[in-house]
């Protein structure tokens, strides 16, 4: 009897600890989900199933470390093993035109074929596409294939080093940073073509 | 610096820093230079508007109650 009232008092207190940690971050989670997954109910999914894996392995998180990132580590395993064999996402980005594509070159070419002066251009283009890429970023970086889309996120929006991208995704640092550069190219030439086939932009 | 030193730096800066020679090397490029400057704060832009937009969307549904109830129904 004693036995089973102080593991049921134990439990509670790894429930309310766990609880404590993690449910704060849901909403960075779901987020985040909705942005590997592009879809609300799997976002939702994925979130509940990583947070009751995350519950069942909680013995396994070493007191004082990194919470986001222990348990982004498990959305991001649990996405790459689950819902990456259900939605193999056919690519429909040009990578050899991604390549070719230098987008402080487009700007000066921009720049170069409006009427005003050098100055002027160059800061109509900032504040155009100041607004613009508020409204279209989302657009833009869902279409940023995954392994680079993820690593974009983890980098931009959620803040972590490097080394940190590395241990989540399980891959060197040198491949997070090729990840990131490339996943960038990709999202800033979405931005621009976006802008041109709005006519936002010329296009030269 | 030439542009192109710049550029394969630039994510490194953006990101975890680079050693204060370097940056104040760039930061003079960037005086000097208009497409680096315009393209650096162009990507400062598509960076924050993730971070501005990524966060603002909410579960559908009542989400942190399902999860309790699977850590209550697992505990």
């Amino acid at each position: 009897m004693d036995n089973s009232m102080t593991e049921n008092k134990a439990e509670q207190v790894k429930k309310k600890e766990f609880e404590d940690l993690f449910l704060p971050l849901l909403d960075n989670l779901y987020s985040i989900a909705l942005r590997m997954t592009r879809n609300e109910r799997d976002a939702e999914d994925l979130v509940q199933e990583s947070y009751l894996k995350a519950f069942r392995f909680f013995h396994r998180f070493e007191r004082g470390t990194n919470a986001r990132a222990w348990i982004l580590t498990i959305l991001t395993n649990t996405f790459r093993t689950r819902y990456r064999k259900k939605k193999q996402e056919p690519s429909m980005v040009d990578f050899e035109a991604v390549e070719n594509f230098c987008l402080a070159d487009e700007m000066v070419k921009e720049i170069t074929a409006s009427d005003k002066s050098k100055a002027q251009g160059a800061e109509i283009i900032t504040v155009v596409l100041k607004d613009y890429v508020s409204d279209d970023v989302i657009e833009a970086l869902e279409n940023v294939p995954e392994q680079f889309r993820i690593a974009v996120l983890l980098s931009d929006v959620e803040g972590f080093s490097y080394q940190e991208i590395s241990e989540i995704l399980g891959i060197s640092v040198g491949t997070v940073k090729s990840r990131i550069f490339r996943g960038r190219k990709i999202l800033q030439k979405q931005l621009w073509d976006f802008a041109k086939q709005r006519g936002i932009l010329k296009g030269k | 610096m030439t542009c192109e030193e710049v550029f394969k730096r630039l994510y490194e800066a953006l990101n975890s820093g680079v050693e204060n020679l370097t940056s104040e090397v760039m930061a003079k490029h960037y005086e000097l230079c208009q497409a680096c400057c315009q393209f650096c704060r162009f990507d400062a832009q598509v960076i924050k508007a993730m971070q501005e937009n990524c966060f603002k969307d909410r579960p559908i549904s009542d989400l942190r109650s399902k999860i309790l109830n699977d850590i209550d129904l697992q505990s």
